[in-house]
């Protein structure tokens, strides 16, 4: 054998290993590309204070269109046997779909509507998992057929509103030709096989499932880029927090304005009982006597309700004494119920504006006493004590707020 | 020509024909499960189950390892159905003086399972055989099992099924990188045990009656009727200031009341029947800012009602504040 000849084989030997090391390259790079993720999740840093004894509620899952039905249940129940591994304890289907069915909570495209401190009231849940399958898309182009699945989750905590997960996820898989067909027949029978066999979908989604869960099963694994830089609050709890505090907060402004003019007590010694009103009745609505009088007004006592009650009662029986005069006076008693009396009329429209959004007809009643302005906060009108009464316990009861009865038609 | 068509039809039947036996080799045989009791609204189903600790033969290797993740994995996917089911580590714990005595799961009478475990029916489980082969071409995974259903309550058998669960890879498959693929997952044995007994326990549990939809209408929660608190609106706190709770409701349960998120499972005692009292001392670093008071009330099922103490939020004094007071 010559150099010529030595050189020329050893090239030969060189370019096949050089061919083989790129084929095999190839296949490996093939290998790990053909079942794609594209996996965004993020954790808060408070998931890892949730302990053990915390429940969670994997709600039923939302879908876009009616054929995705078998794939929303085999996310959930991928859901629950993944979950069933983590720390948190899940709370059992049966129970979360049965006490969903009680509150008539039967879409589950509403659920991100709903402030998730209802769900705990609902459920008894310390946490919510709201899922949704975005998309199922299966394709076929003779040699190549793939199918994606893509899904969103949200883990709520129900206490605060925080969201303590957040994931989106596609999962996609293929069949054709990039994946080197073992003959012609695989070529064309293959994607047609992956495309229709149901067991493909169910392994794709079943691997899905394990990506997505397997930072809420180690949330202490979390890197930096995995976790929410601050809280996020979920807007309807915000929502409903700011309406809390504003409630407080005029309630407190309320106590104190109304402790500036009288105290809005439950017993007096001195007051007269209306005649046929039950005694506890009339304990409860008749303003205290002793009233307290700031330094810096000019105070002048303001008449109780009942006195005012009794005077309109004396000057209507006098008024109908006149036949044909008309009067204010001579109207048949009106009642309404009070829930606040502020210095300031800000303070007195914002309570109204609250109240008109739970759909109470309330108005601010202005009054001046003395130069000084107060305004009172007034809802409905009624021609029966009886029935103001009952209204003004039920508000007591649902709102927080006190109220009393007061009348309506003076002048 | 002629024989070229020949030969391509030749071709094509016989890689269809392979093509075929790959699919019923990969796993999608049916699994047949004899119910042996009537279903339908008047089905007095149980309500708790405990899966018992899986049996296999001794004879093969492979069973040892396979039976345990069966078990995990039917129970994870089981809890899916509408039966309460008790963790495996309490099934477990609650038969070990029993098993200790050198019997095992399955030789327990029905009398002295329901004595032991409380629970209204028992599953059992047997594995007869298990695969995990990876011959470069070739690759198997598989399990072959039987599973049985019992209510304690009657002794009665509720269903039964033997399936063998097979994922096979090998020159049948379409394509190259799938075989490549199959045959490098199927290596590693105990995440192929994995896949194969979650492939089991799926089909098979979609063949078990399913209580489900015959218990919504049943479930109460315990009931909470009020939720009292010493916060008042805007009202400021600061460390070593106490939280003072009440809770009324059932008598006879479980209380505890959390603040927000930050401090929670606080217990709530129950000084008279259906009053529940608790408290929590504010400590220095407490994040309790704009938390809410949440009061939890549990029944023995595990079943939890939840209320709200929305009249005032936990506001934290700020340190200034505290300061100038």
């Amino acid at each position: 054998m010559n150099i010529n000849s030595k050189n020329k084989f050893t090239r030969t030997k060189l370019n096949f290993r050089c061919s083989v090391k790129v084929v095999f390259i190839f296949i490996m790079a093939l290998t790990f590309t053909s079942c794609t993720t594209n996996l965004k999740s993020k954790v808060a840093g408070n998931l890892n204070q949730f302990s053990k004894q915390q429940t969670v509620a994997i709600l039923p899952v939302e879908i876009i269109k009616k054929d995705q039905k078998e794939t929303a249940r085999m996310l959930r129940q991928g859901l629950y046997a993944h979950l069933k591994e983590s720390k948190f304890n899940i709370l059992e289907r049966y129970v979360v779909d049965g006490l969903l069915k009680q509150h008539d909570l039967n879409n589950p495209a509403d659920f991100l509507k709903i402030n998730p401190m209802r769900f705990a009231e609902i459920l008894g849940a310390d946490a919510v998992l709201i899922t949704r399958v975005n998309r199922i898309e299966r394709s076929y182009l003779v040699v190549h057929s793939s199918i994606e699945v893509g899904v969103s989750a949200q883990l709520v905590d129900t206490r605060t509103g925080e969201i303590l997960w957040r994931a989106e996820q596609t999962e996609q898989d293929y069949q054709g030709l990039a994946k080197i067909p073992t003959g012609i027949s695989s070529a064309i029978l293959g994607p047609i096989q992956f495309v229709t066999n149901k067991l493909n979908l169910r392994r794709i989604t079943s691997k899905l499932v394990t990506k997505l869960t397997a930072i809420v099963k180690n949330p202490e694994k979390a890197e930096k880029k995995e976790t929410f830089e601050k809280p996020i609050i979920v807007t309807s709890t915000t929502r409903d927090l700011d309406k809390i505090k504003s409630v407080n907060k005029l309630e407190t402004k309320w106590v104190e304005d109304s402790a500036a003019y009288t105290e809005i007590p439950h017993s007096t010694k001195t007051q007269k009982k209306l005649p046929n009103e039950p005694a506890s009745i009339g304990k409860k609505l008749s303003p205290k006597t002793e009233e307290k009088t700031p330094k810096h007004i000019n105070w002048v006592p303001r008449k109780t309700g009942a006195q005012a009650i009794e005077k309109s009662n004396i000057l209507t029986k006098a008024q109908n004494t006149v036949p044909g005069q008309t009067s204010t006076l001579s109207k048949p008693l009106q009642y309404t119920i009070q829930v606040g009396a502020f210095k300031t009329e800000a303070n007195a429209n914002q309570m109204v504006s609250n109240l008109l959004e739970k759909g109470y007809r309330a108005h601010v009643q202005p009054e001046i006493k003395n130069g000084i302005s107060l305004f009172k906060v007034h809802f409905d009108a009624f021609g029966s004590k009886k029935k103001a009464l009952k209204l003004a316990e039920k508000f007591t009861a649902e709102e927080n707020l006190s109220s009393f009865i007061t009348i309506t038609n003076s002048n | 020509m002629f024989f070229l068509k020949s030969y391509v039809s030749k071709k094509f039947k016989f890689a269809a024909a392979l093509v075929l036996a790959a699919l019923i080799g990969a796993g999608c045989g049916k699994v047949k499960v004899a119910v042996h009791h009537e279903e339908g609204d008047n089905w007095d189903y149980p309500e708790s189950v405990a899966i018992l600790p899986f049996s296999y033969e001794t004879a093969v290797e492979e069973n040892k390892t396979s039976t345990s993740i069966l078990r995990e994995s039917f129970f994870n996917y089981f809890s899916y159905l509408g039966y309460n089911d008790i963790p495996l580590t309490t099934v477990d714990l609650k038969l070990e003086p029993l098993i200790k005595t050198g019997v095992s799961a399955n030789d327990i009478s029905n009398e002295e399972l329901k004595k032991a475990l409380g629970v209204d029916a028992i599953i059992q489980g047997h594995v007869i055989n298990s695969t995990n082969l990876t011959y470069g071409i070739y690759a198997e995974t598989s399990i072959e099992a039987e599973l049985k259903m019992t209510d304690l309550r009657t002794g009665e058998l509720l269903w039964d099924t033997t399936h063998t669960e097979l994922n096979t890879s090998s020159i049948v498959t379409p394509s190259l990188i799938d075989m490549i693929e199959d045959q490098a997952a199927n290596s590693m044995a105990s995440a192929a045990y994995h896949r194969i007994a979650e492939s089991f326990s799926l089909k098979v549990l979609a063949k078990i009656p399913d209580p489900a939809s015959l218990r919504y209408d049943k479930i109460k929660l315990p009931h909470i009727e009020s939720v009292e608190a010493n916060l008042k609106g805007n009202s400021k706190l600061k460390p070593n200031d106490l939280i003072y709770v009440t809770m009324k409701g059932e008598s006879a349960l479980v209380g505890h009341f959390d603040i927000g998120s930050f401090k929670t499972g606080i217990l709530m005692k129950e000084v008279s029947p259906g009053l529940y009292t608790g408290s929590y001392r504010i400590k220095e670093g407490d994040l309790i800012d704009g938390a809410l008071i949440i009061t939890t009330l549990s029944n023995k099922k595990g079943l939890a009602a939840k209320k709200f103490y929305k009249k005032a939020l936990a506001i934290k004094k700020t340190q200034k504040l505290s300061q100038k007071e």
